[in-house]
C-alpha cells in the first residue's frame, strides 16, 4: 500500500515540492495544493479530542484497575470493549443529529455558522476513543505487579498513597502508549468527522493558538478524502496525485505513530 | 490531608467511570429509542423505496452480510497461515517482532486509506468497477490483525508440555500444527472471527469507493461492475442530507440494526474471552 | 485513634484468629504471641497458613480479595480489627519483609524514603540523617554510601533484601515482620541477613516465618509451630 501511495503521488511532488505538505492553499481547480490547513485540521481535532478523552479515561481506568472488584471489573471492562466497537457511522449520525445542535447552542456568542465546526468534531472523537484509551491504561495498571502495591501498604502507605506513587509511575509508559494509539487512532478517523466538520478548505487561522477555527468549519485529511473530491481527481493527473499525497501523509502518519505508541508500550516495567 | 486525598482519589475516578459508562450507554439508549419504532418485519424483509423515505433495508442487510462473509473467507486462512508462520516456523525473536508490529501497523491504518487503495486496485487497475468482491477482499485485509493477533496469543500461550508430549510421541511438526495448537486454538480462531466481522460490519470508508451505492443495487451477479447495499453506507448518505422527517425513522431503525449486528457478533465472541482473561490472570 | 496503655507482655497477638477462603480454612483459632524482644520463629509445613498468619499481624491480608477474618490481633494490647481503627498508621509501626525483595524502579536514597520521605514531615537534614542510619542498620551503609543515586534495580539480590529491610527500618517500627526473608538468597547473604535479625531483634521484636529449621535454630529465641488446618 505504502508504494502504490508513493508512486502515484510522485507527480504532485514534482508539481509542488514541499509547499504541498506546507501550503496554505488548496484549489483544485487552478491546480493549487496545500495541504497545511488539512494538516493542521487533523492535528487539532484528535489533540482535542485526546486532550477530552485522556483524562477521563486515565480516570475511569485507574477506578477500574485498582478500586472495583474483580466482578464487577470484568463487567464494566467488557461493556466498555463493547462499546468500543460502535461503528464510526453510527457516532457520525449521532454527531448530525445530536451533537451538532449542541454545539451550536454552546457556541451562539461567537456566532457560528452552524453546528459543523472544528470543536464538534472533536468532541464526537473525544467520545470515540474514549474506550480506547480506558482499556488500555486498565491493561497499564493491571500490569503493575501486586507485589509492588503490597509492599507500600505494609509500609502504611494508605491506597490512594499506593496508587499515585506505585501503580501510576509504573504505568506510565503503558499509558503514554495508550495515548499515542488513541490519538493515531483520532487522527485516522473519517466517516465520523466528515459528517460534522464542516468540510470547508482553506481554515488556516494566522495564529497558531487562535480558538476561532474551533468555531468554524474546518478540514481534515480524512474529511477530504472521504468527499466526492476523490471521484472527480481521478481524471486529471496531478490532481489526483495530490489526492494520493494526502493518502500517503496519512498513512505515514499514523504509521509513525502506531509504532511509536508500541515501542513505548514495549518497554519494561521497572 | 492524606486522608482526605485518599477518599477524593476514588471518587474523583469514580465520576470519570461513570461518565464514560453513561455517554456511552447513552449512545446506546439514544438510538435504540429513536429506532425501535422503525423496526418490524417488513423493515428488514423489505427493499429499500423512495431514497429511504420508505421501504425498508433488506439489500442493505444482505450487502453487509455478504460483504463481511466474504471477507473472512479472505481473512480467515490468511491469518492461520500468519499465525503458524509466526508461530512455528519463523524462530528469531526479531522476526517476531517485525511480524507483530506488522500485524498491529495493519490494524491502525486509518480504513479509508483501504478505501483509496482499493478504489486504486479493484476499481481502476484491474477495472472492476465497483464491485461486492473488491470490497469482501478489502474488508477481509481488515478483518486479519484482529484474527491473527487472537490466534497468536492463543498458540503461544498453549502450554510447552503439550507440543512436547506430542514430539515425544513421535509426531512431526505438521502432525502437531493439526493435532494440538489447531484444535487447542479453534475457540480462539472463533473469537477472532467474530470480533473482526464485528469490526467489519460497521466500516464505511473501505466499501465506499470500492463496492457500494446508495441505490439501484439487489443482489449482485458476477464480479464487474457489481455493487451492493450495505448498512453503513445507507446511513453515511442519509445522515449527510438534510432529509424528510419520515426517513428520520428509518434512519434510526437502520442504524439500531447495524448496531444490533455488531454488537451480537462482539457478544458472540464474549465467553471465549472470558475464559481467556480468566487464563491470563491466573499465569 | 486512642491508644490504651499496654497491658500486656506482648507486643503483638493473635487471639482466636481464624481465616476463610470461601469453603476452605487457612487458618484456625489460633493463638499466638509475640513477646517485646527478641526473634521468634513461625515454622510448619507447606500451606500451613504461615504466611497468612503474618499478613493478619499487620492485616495486609485485607489487600487480598474474598477472604473472611474472624478472631482478633491484638497490638500493644489494642485490638487492630476494630472498626475505626487506622489501618495504614498501623502498619507504619509494624515493619514487613518479603520473600522476594520488592525494589521500586527508583534509585537507592529514593527507595530508602519511600515510606518515611512522604509519611514523616523531614526537613533535608533530617532525611540525610535518617537515610544514613537506616543503612547502617542494615549493614548497607559502607557498601551504598557513594552510590546512594544509582538505580536499586542494579543492587544484587542480597544487597536489595537489605534495602527493604533498611526502607522497613527507616519508618522506625515497633514490630519486624519476616516471611522467609531468606529463601531467595544464597548462603552469603542469607548469613548476612540472620546476622542482622539477631542485632535488631535485642531492641525490637521479629516475626519471623522460615520453612528452615536451622535457620529457626540459629536465629530465633522461640518457636510457634502451626499444623496446617484440617477441614
Amino acid at each position: 500500500m505504502l508504494l502504490t501511495f508513493i508512486v502515484q503521488s510522485v507527480p504532485v511532488w514534482k508539481h509542488a515540492g514541499f509547499s504541498f505538505p506546507l501550503g496554505k492553499e488548496w484549489f483544485f481547480r487552478t491546480a493549487l495544493f496545500g495541504a497545511l490547513p488539512m494538516i493542521y485540521g487533523s492535528i487539532v481535532v484528535a489533540l482535542i479530542a485526546v486532550v477530552i478523552a485522556g483524562p477521563i479515561g486515565l480516570g475511569a481506568a485507574l477506578f477500574t484497575s485498582e478500586y472495583l472488584p474483580s466482578n464487577a471489573r470484568r463487567f464494566v471492562k467488557t461493556a466498555i470493549e463493547l462499546l468500543a466497537g460502535i461503528p464510526s457511522v453510527v457516532y457520525g449520525l449521532l454527531g448530525v443529529l445530536l451533537l451538532r445542535d449542541w454545539v451550536y447552542h454552546l457556541l451562539q456568542s461567537f456566532d457560528p455558522l452552524s453546528g459543523d465546526t472544528l470543536l464538534t468534531a472533536a468532541i464526537l472523537l473525544a467520545i470515540m476513543i474514549l474506550p480506547t484509551i480506558m482499556t488500555l491504561a486498565d491493561d497499564a495498571f493491571r500490569s503493575v505487579p501486586h507485589q509492588q502495591r503490597a509492599a507500600a501498604r505494609a509500609l502504611g502507605l494508605n491506597k490512594a498513597e499506593a496508587t499515585l506513587f506505585v501503580s501510576l509511575p509504573q504505568a506510565r509508559a503503558g499509558i503514554v502508549a495508550a495515548i499515542l494509539l488513541a490519538f493515531g487512532r483520532a487522527i485516522g478517523e473519517t466517516i465520523a468527522v466528515f459528517l460534522v466538520v464542516g468540510r470547508q478548505d482553506n481554515q488556516l487561522p494566522s495564529s497558531v493558538l487562535s480558538l476561532r477555527p474551533l468555531v468554524e468549519a474546518g478540514q481534515t485529511i480524512t474529511s477530504k478524502l472521504g468527499g466526492s473530491e476523490t471521484n472527480i481527481a481521478y481524471g486529471d493527473p496531478l490532481h489526483w496525485a495530490a489526492m494520493v499525497g494526502l493518502a500517503l501523509l496519512l498513512l505515514l502518519g499514523v504509521s509513525f505513530l502506531t509504532w511509536f505508541g508500541l515501542r513505548l508500550g514495549e518497554r519494561p516495567n521497572a | 490531608m492524606r486522608k482526605l486525598v485518599n477518599m477524593a482519589l476514588p471518587a474523583l475516578c469514580g465520576v470519570c467511570a461513570l461518565l464514560a459508562l453513561v455517554i456511552l450507554a447513552g449512545i446506546v439508549a439514544a438510538i435504540a429509542t429513536r429506532g425501535l419504532p422503525a423496526i418490524s418485519t417488513n423493515f428488514l424483509l423489505h427493499e429499500m423505496k423512495e431514497a429511504g423515505v420508505s421501504g425498508g433495508i433488506l439489500y442493505n442487510l444482505l450487502g453487509t452480510l455478504l460483504l463481511i462473509a466474504t471477507g473472512s473467507l479472505v481473512a480467515v486462512p490468511i491469518a492461520v497461515a500468519l499465525a503458524l508462520v509466526r508461530c512455528v516456523y519463523v524462530t528469531s525473536p526479531t522476526k517476531k517482532r517485525v511480524t507483530t508490529l506488522w500485524l498491529y501497523l495493519l490494524n491502525g491504518t486509518p480504513s479509508i486509506l483501504f478505501g483509496i487503495f482499493g478504489f486504486i486496485l479493484f476499481v481502476k487497475v484491474l477495472g472492476w468497477g465497483k464491485s461486492w468482491l473488491a470490497g469482501g477482499i478489502l474488508l477481509g485485509v481488515m478483518m486479519i490483525p484482529t484474527m491473527a493477533v487472537a490466534l497468536i496469543d492463543r498458540i503461544e500461550s498453549i502450554p510447552r508440555r503439550y507440543i512436547e508430549a506430542a514430539a515425544g510421541l513421535g509426531l512431526s511438526q505438521r502432525q502437531i500444527i493439526w493435532s494440538v495448537l489447531l484444535p487447542q486454538s479453534a475457540g480462539s480462531l472463533l473469537t477472532g472471527s467474530f470480533l473482526g466481522l464485528a469490526r467489519a460490519a460497521g466500516e464505511t470508508a473501505p466499501i465506499m469507493f470500492t463496492a457500494t451505492i446508495f441505490a439501484g443495487a439487489t443482489l449482485p451477479s458476477g464480479i464487474k461492475d457489481s455493487p451492493v447495499l450495505t448498512l453503513p453506507y445507507h446511513i453515511f448518505i442519509l445522515a449527510q442530507d438534510s432529509f424528510d422527517p419520515a426517513a428520520s425513522s428509518r434512519l434510526w431503525g437502520a442504524a439500531l440494526v447495524l448496531l444490533a449486528l455488531v454488537f451480537g457478533l462482539s457478544l458472540l465472541a464474549l465467553p471465549l474471552r472470558w475464559r481467556s482473561h480468566e487464563e491470563a490472570r491466573n499465569d | 485513634m486512642t491508644n490504651i496503655p499496654s497491658s500486656g507482655d506482648y507486643a503483638l497477638q493473635a487471639v482466636d484468629l481464624s481465616v476463610r477462603a470461601g469453603a476452605k480454612r487457612l487458618l484456625a483459632s489460633v493463638n499466638y504471641n509475640v513477646p517485646r524482644t527478641g526473634a521468634h520463629g513461625i515454622i510448619g509445613p507447606s500451606g500451613a497458613g504461615k504466611s497468612t498468619l503474618l499478613r493478619c499481624l499487620n492485616r495486609l491480608i485485607d489487600l487480598t480479595p474474598g477472604l473472611e477474618v474472624s478472631g482478633d490481633v491484638r497490638f500493644n494490647g489494642s485490638s487492630i480489627y476494630h472498626s475505626g481503627v487506622d489501618v495504614d498508621a498501623v502498619r507504619e509501626r509494624i515493619g514487613m519483609l518479603f520473600q522476594q525483595p520488592v525494589i521500586f524502579p527508583q534509585s537507592i536514597s529514593k527507595n530508602v524514603l519511600f515510606g518515611a520521605g512522604r509519611l514523616r514531615k523531614l526537613s533535608a537534614a533530617a532525611r540525610e540523617e535518617l537515610l544514613e542510619q537506616s543503612l547502617r542498620e542494615a549493614a548497607l551503609w559502607a557498601e551504598l554510601k557513594d552510590r546512594l543515586h544509582e538505580p536499586a534495580a542494579h543492587l544484587s539480590v542480597g544487597q536489595q533484601q537489605r534495602l527493604c529491610l533498611a526502607r522497613a527500618l527507616a519508618m522506625k517500627p515497633e514490630v519486624l515482620l519476616m516471611d522467609e526473608p531468606t529463601s531467595a538468597l544464597d548462603p552469603k547473604a542469607t548469613a548476612a541477613i540472620e546476622e542482622l535479625i539477631l542485632e535488631l531483634s535485642k531492641t525490637r521484636p521479629v516475626a519471623l516465618v522460615t520453612h528452615n529449621l536451622r535457620q529457626a535454630e540459629r536465629v530465633c529465641s522461640t518457636v510457634f509451630e502451626l499444623q496446617p488446618t484440617l477441614d
